[in-house]
């Protein structure tokens, strides 16, 4: 379900919480599934109890996973994706370096629109 | 809450357990490593009140083991080897086990050998030591504690075997919220299994941390220094182990920060990475430095 690059900058549970949003988004994991427990999911992906639980209480704070005590933890059966201005303006801005490379590379605003397409072809989701 | 305090044991003469303290919590994995003969065992038989210690206190929810059938019902321990009576068949055994412990319950026993099929009707002395060590846990565990001691409960056991023991020992954490002390030397698994960790080096406590500040305390960076690192970088008192491959250097830095990296940069280095240390590598270079130090100072006296 979760790959890790653990050679990579991103923090493991960083990794997490964008993995599985990845999943519910696709519709891999839809609302109400179980979901591994922190401490079986630690043991799967062979990372530290505490690294998981960092991730799930981060995913539960944004309301994308919900646990029910004695049962398990769940996807949330409504997930509101979060609304939070300080992180759009840090995508944004993000964003600025690679569509400036691209225009730089000679790529024109309508191809670059086009490779935007083909990411949202690729997540699934038009 | 299991609370051992300032525990000290001698074998004749020789002290072998000297002044260590350990808390775990229920629904805790608490994990003891340290090198062979660190005094592993010998606080683990104390802490299961096989061992009277000659100093220091051990109680489970306020209540002391040693000689206190009402304590004792509350702990399994898994030791690392188990003498039954050989003569007894499985069956037999867990007759036993149901006559000797209240909440002995035969439908947890049989739950869990429908995963392990231990040979019901055979004598123990017929089985092999992981069966063995499945049996000790089993029984154990269909004790209903409130605490496991485990000592070395992997060894013997093999990689499905290992796998479907670490299953239920999170399971029974997580359903009944049972404290877990566990002594090991595999450490890949404690990695993802403990919450927090005490080292033991020659019977005293070196250190006891959570897994999270275990973990952060060693950082490895992969670092590129053309033309070779310069004598300064050797001398950082922060390197507790540097090698290189050309002129790639794999450096392993206490309490990595931005001084450091700063440092580094300074007598030329180029960054690639910062990467973690997995439990068993900080374990080994932990040991080395140690042994360097040791080794300096009888140099110096």
């Amino acid at each position: 379900m979760i790959t890790l690059d653990l050679k990579g900058s991103k923090p493991i549970y960083e990794q997490i919480i964008e993995q599985m949003k990845y999943n519910v988004m696709k519709g891999y994991l839809k609302p109400g599934d179980l979901i591994p427990s922190v401490r079986k999911m630690a043991m799967d992906l062979q990372v530290t109890p505490g690294t998981v639980s960092k991730a799930y209480q981060e995913l539960e704070r944004q309301e994308i996973i919900e646990t029910i005590r004695g049962k398990g933890t769940f996807i949330a059966h409504e997930i509101k994706m979060e609304e939070n201005s300080k992180k759009l303006e840090e995508i944004k801005k993000q964003m600025f370096s690679p569509v400036m490379e691209l225009k730089m590379m000679g790529y024109s605003k309508e191809m670059v629109v086009q490779f935007v397409e083909n990411i949202y072809k690729e997540m699934g989701v038009c | 809450m299991l609370k051992i305090e300032n525990l000290y044991m001698k074998y004749n003469k020789t002290p072998v357990v000297k002044g260590i303290s350990l808390t775990v919590a229920p629904g805790e994995i608490h994990g003891l490593i340290g090198e062979n003969s660190a005094g592993k065992t010998t606080l683990i038989k104390c802490a299961v009140g096989i061992y009277m210690p000659d100093e220091g206190t051990i109680t489970y929810d306020d209540l002391p083991i040693y000689d206190n059938p009402v304590a004792k019902c509350k702990v399994g321990y898994v030791a690392d080897s188990c003498p039954y009576i050989e003569g007894y068949s499985i069956k037999k055994t867990v007759k036993m086990y149901e006559c000797f412990y209240d909440k002995f319950d035969k439908e947890r026993f049989n739950h869990f050998n429908a995963v392990f099929q231990l040979p019901v009707n055979k004598s123990i002395s017929s089985l092999s030591k992981g069966q063995k060590m499945k049996l000790t846990f089993m029984l154990e565990v269909a004790k209903n504690p409130e605490y496991l001691v485990l000592d070395e409960p992997t060894s013997g056991l093999d990689p499905v075997a290992k796998k479907q023991f670490f299953d239920f020992l999170i399971q029974e954490v997580e359903e009944r919220n049972i404290g877990v002390l566990i002594s090991s030397h595999n450490l890949a698994s404690l990695e993802s299994l403990c919450d927090s960790i005490t080292m033991v080096h020659e019977g005293q406590v070196e250190r006891q941390l959570s897994m999270e500040e275990m973990k952060s305390e060693l950082t490895r960076l992969n670092v590129v220094i053309e033309g070779g690192a310069p004598k300064a970088v050797y001398e950082m008192p922060e390197i507790m182990k540097i090698s290189n491959v050309g002129s790639i250097y794999t450096i392993v830095v206490k309490d990595y920060n931005e001084s450091i990296a700063e440092k580094l940069c300074k007598n030329g280095a180029s960054f690639m990475e910062a990467m973690d240390v997995s439990l068993e590598e900080l374990f080994v270079i932990l040991e080395e430095n140690r042994e360097k130090n040791v080794d300096k100072n009888q140099y110096m006296a």
